[in-house]
C-alpha cells in the first residue's frame, strides 16, 4: 500500500480543486494575465489574450497537481482558489483593455 | 481530512494511476483517432473510391465551380470552395442549408459533381471523433477533450517525476524476465522516447481550441467590444450586405491577385459571403503547405470590382499560435514528417494502452486474492478500449466496402463502427473469466488480423484497385492504406497464433508474476 491515502472526502474535493478549480484559475489567469501584460507592455489586446490563453493550460495543468501534492486538502483549495481570486481581482482592477487605437 | 506527510513522489504516483485509469479509454481514442487523421485525406480516398482521380492540370472557379454553386445553393449566404492539393484530387464546394453544412465533392478535371459520398471518410468520420467524439450537444466534446488533454499533460509530468531511473530504463527491455516487467519497459519507453511529442502534440491540440476555452474571458478583457473579440483576435474581414442584388466578378483574377499579394503559393479555401449581393466578399486563403504555422494569409476582394478589401496582418503571439496549431495538423507537405507523426502517434497509443494494462494486471492479482469478481468488468473495458476501437475501426472500413448505395449510407458505416464497438465491450466481458483473463485480448487481436485482412481484399473486389495495381497506376493513398491494414493484420495475427500455440501447450497460462509494489502503481 501506498503511504499516500486520501480519505473519499479528500479525493473528490481534491478533483473538483483540479478540474473546476483548474478552470477557474486559468481562465482568471487568461484574464488578469492578458490586462497586466498589455498594459505594462503596451500589447495589443488582441496578442495579450492569445499569450495568456496559450500559457493558461499550462496553469490548468500545475493546479491539477498541486490539488493533490499538497499536504492537506486546505492547502490546496487555498492556493488554487486563492490565486484564482488574486489574477481574478487584478483583472476586475486594471479593468477591461481599450480597442487598439481607442486610448 | 488527511494530514500526514508525504513525498511529492508519492502524491505523483497517486495521480499517475489514477488519472491514467480514469482517462486512458478516452486518451486512447484521442490518440488513435489522432494518428488516423495524420492520413485522413488518404483515408477519404481509400473510403470513397469515386474520388481515387488523376490530379487535374487547371481548374477554374469561373467556368467549373461558379456555374453549380448558382445553380445548387442560389439562396446560401456563403459559399466555400475547398482547393484541390498533393493529398486530394477533388474540389469540395460547401454551403449552409439552415443549420446543417451541406457539401458536394467535384471532378476538377471535368467540373462534373461527382455522386453522392454515402461515406464520411476520414476527414468527416475519424477526425472529428478525434476532437469531439461525435458529441455535439453543448459542445460538451470539446470540453471532454479540454479534461483529458490537461490530464495528459498532468500525467506526464507526474510520470517522469514518478519514474526513478529515467535514463537506465531509457535502455532497458526485459521481454523474458516477465510479462509485468516487459509491459512496463514498453510503456517507459513510449514514454521516455517520444516525451516531447507526446507532451507538445497533447499541448498544441489544446491551444488550436484556446478561443473555445477561454471564450468566457473576452468581456472581462475586452469590456463592451466582446462580441467583435472573436474578429479582432483572429484578424478577419467581414462586411455586411448591401440587400441589392450584384454580379460576382471573376473569382478567377482574385485568386491570382492574391497570389501575386503572397508573392506565390497554392490555395486552400476560398469563401464568397453573400454571393449574390452588390457587397459580395471573396476571400482567398492560403495553403499553408511550405511552412510550420497553419497561416493562411487570407486576402479579402470586393466581389463584384475584385477591387482588394483586407489583408490578414502577421502578428507574432497570433503567428505563435499558428505554429502551434501546424505542429498539431501538419498542413505542410512532408512525407517523411507525415509517417513519423503517425509512427510517434502509434506509440502514443502504445503508451496509453500498456499504461491501462499495467494497473489491469495488477488488479487482478489482488482481486483474486481478495475473490472478487469486478475483474472482469476491468478488463473488459480495458480491452475494448482499446483494441475494440481498433476492431471498430477496421468493422467500418469493411463495411465500407460492403455496403449497397442506399440513403443515409454513411450513417449505417458509422452504426457499424459503434455496433461493433459494443460487440467487442460484450464479448471481452464475457471473455475475461480468471484465469484466462488475456484470452479476450488475444481474440480481439484475432480479429483485427482477420477485418485488416478482408478490407484489404474487399478493397481489391470492389475497386479493382490491389495492391499491384495501385502501386502501378501510382495511387499512392491506396497503396499506402492497403500496406498498413496487411502490416496490421499480420502483426495481429502473428500474436493472436503465439498465445493460442501457447494456451494449447498450458492448460493454464503464466500468471502474473509477483509485483514489487515501488516498481509503479500503488
Amino acid at each position: 500500500m501506498s503511504p499516500y491515502h486520501l480519505a473519499t472526502g479528500a479525493v473528490v474535493v481534491r478533483t473538483l480543486l483540479a478540474s473546476v478549480g483548474g478552470y477557474a484559475l486559468a481562465l482568471s489567469f487568461t484574464v488578469g494575465g492578458s490586462i497586466v501584460v498589455a498594459r505594462s507592455f503596451g500589447m495589443a489586446r488582441s496578442e495579450a489574450i492569445v499569450l495568456a490563453a496559450m500559457l493558461a493550460f499550462l496553469v490548468w495543468m500545475l493546479a491539477v497537481l498541486i490539488a493533490f501534492a499538497a499536504t492537506t486538502t486546505w492547502r490546496a483549495a487555498v492556493w488554487i482558489l486563492g490565486s484564482a481570486a488574486s489574477f481574478a481581482l487584478l483583472g476586475w482592477g486594471l479593468g477591461p483593455l481599450q480597442a487598439p487605437g481607442g486610448i | 481530512m488527511d494530514k500526514r506527510r508525504h513525498t511529492l513522489r508519492q502524491s505523483m504516483d497517486f495521480v499517475h494511476t489514477w488519472m491514467g485509469v480514469t482517462f486512458s479509454t478516452l486518451l486512447f481514442l484521442v490518440f488513435f483517432m489522432g494518428t488516423l487523421s495524420v492520413f485522413d485525406q488518404e483515408i477519404d480516398r481509400w473510403m470513397l473510391p469515386q474520388t481515387r482521380l488523376t490530379p487535374a492540370a487547371s481548374f477554374s472557379v469561373d467556368r467549373q465551380i461558379l456555374p453549380l454553386l448558382q445553380a445548387l445553393a442560389p439562396e446560401a449566404r456563403q459559399w466555400s470552395i475547398l482547393y484541390p492539393s498533393e493529398r486530394s484530387p477533388v474540389v469540395r464546394i460547401a454551403w449552409r442549408e439552415g443549420k446543417t453544412f451541406v457539401s458536394r465533392l467535384i471532378d476538377p478535371d471535368r467540373g462534373e459533381v461527382l455522386p453522392e459520398a454515402g461515406s464520411w471518410g476520414g476527414t468527416g468520420f475519424f477526425f472529428p471523433f478525434h476532437y469531439s467524439f461525435h458529441i455535439k450537444w453543448m459542445d460538451l466534446g470539446y470540453w471532454l477533450l479540454a479534461i483529458v488533454g490537461i490530464g495528459m499533460l498532468a500525467l506526464l509530468v507526474s510520470g517522469v517525476i514518478v519514474h526513478r531511473k529515467i535514463f537506465t530504463d531509457f535502455f532497458t527491455f526485459r521481454p523474458d524476465k516477465s510479462r509485468h516487467r516487459a509491459t512496463l519497459d514498453v510503456h517507459n519507453i513510449c514514454g521516455v522516447l517520444i516525451l516531447p511529442f507526446h507532451f507538445l502534440i497533447t499541448l498544441s491540440g489544446l491551444i488550436i481550441f484556446c478561443s473555445i476555452y477561454f471564450k468566457p474571458a473576452l468581456p472581462l478583457v475586452f469590456g463592451g467590444d466582446a462580441p467583435k473579440a472573436a474578429q479582432e483576435i483572429f484578424d478577419q474581414f467581414d462586411r455586411p450586405p448591401a440587400k441589392v442584388p450584384g454580379t460576382l466578378g471573376s473569382v478567377d483574377a482574385m485568386v491570382a491577385e492574391a497570389q501575386r499579394a503572397w508573392g506565390g503559393g497554392n490555395v486552400r479555401v476560398v469563401s464568397i459571403a453573400h454571393p449574390q449581393d452588390r457587397n459580395a466578399v471573396v476571400q482567398v486563403q492560403r495553403r499553408p503547405d511550405d511552412q510550420v504555422a497553419y497561416a493562411t494569409a487570407t486576402v479579402a476582394f470586393d466581389g463584384a470590382s475584385g477591387q482588394l478589401l483586407y489583408a490578414q496582418k502577421a502578428a507574432p503571439v497570433a503567428g505563435v499560435q499558428k505554429f502551434f496549431s501546424g505542429l498539431h495538423m501538419i498542413p505542410f507537405s512532408h512525407w517523411g514528417i507525415r509517417w513519423l507523426y503517425f509512427v510517434m502517434g502509434l506509440g502514443g497509443c502504445v503508451l496509453i494502452a500498456t499504461g491501462l494494462l499495467l494497473w489491469v494486471d495488477k488488479r487482478e492479482v489482488r482481486q483474486r486474492k481478495e475473490g472478487r469478481r469486478s475483474h472482469r468488468v476491468v478488463n473488459g473495458l480495458a480491452c475494448a478500449g482499446t483494441l475494440g476501437v481498433i476492431v471498430a475501426t477496421l468493422a467500418m472500413l469493411v463495411a465500407n466496402r460492403l455496403l449497397p448505395s442506399m440513403e443515409n449510407r454513411q450513417m449505417v458505416e458509422a452504426a457499424a463502427y459503434f455496433a461493433v464497438w459494443i460487440l467487442s465491450l460484450l464479448h471481452a466481458t464475457w471473455r475475461s473469466r480468471a484465469p484466462l483473463s488475456r484470452r479476450a485480448w488475444f481474440e480481439q487481436a484475432a480479429a483485427i488480423g482477420v477485418l485488416a485482412l478482408l478490407a484489404v481484399i474487399l478493397n481489391a473486389l470492389t475497386t479493382g484497385d490491389n495492391l499491384y495495381r495501385s502501386v502501378l497506376d501510382g495511387k499512392w493513398a491506396i497503396a499506402g492504406i492497403d500496406s498498413v491494414l496487411l502490416a496490421t493484420a499480420l502483426l495481429a495475427l502473428c500474436l493472436a497464433r503465439r498465445h493460442f500455440r501457447r494456451a494449447a501447450a498450458l492448460p493454464i497460462p503464466a500468471g502474473v508474476t509477483a509485483l514489487k509494489p515501488a516498481e509503479s502503481a500503488p
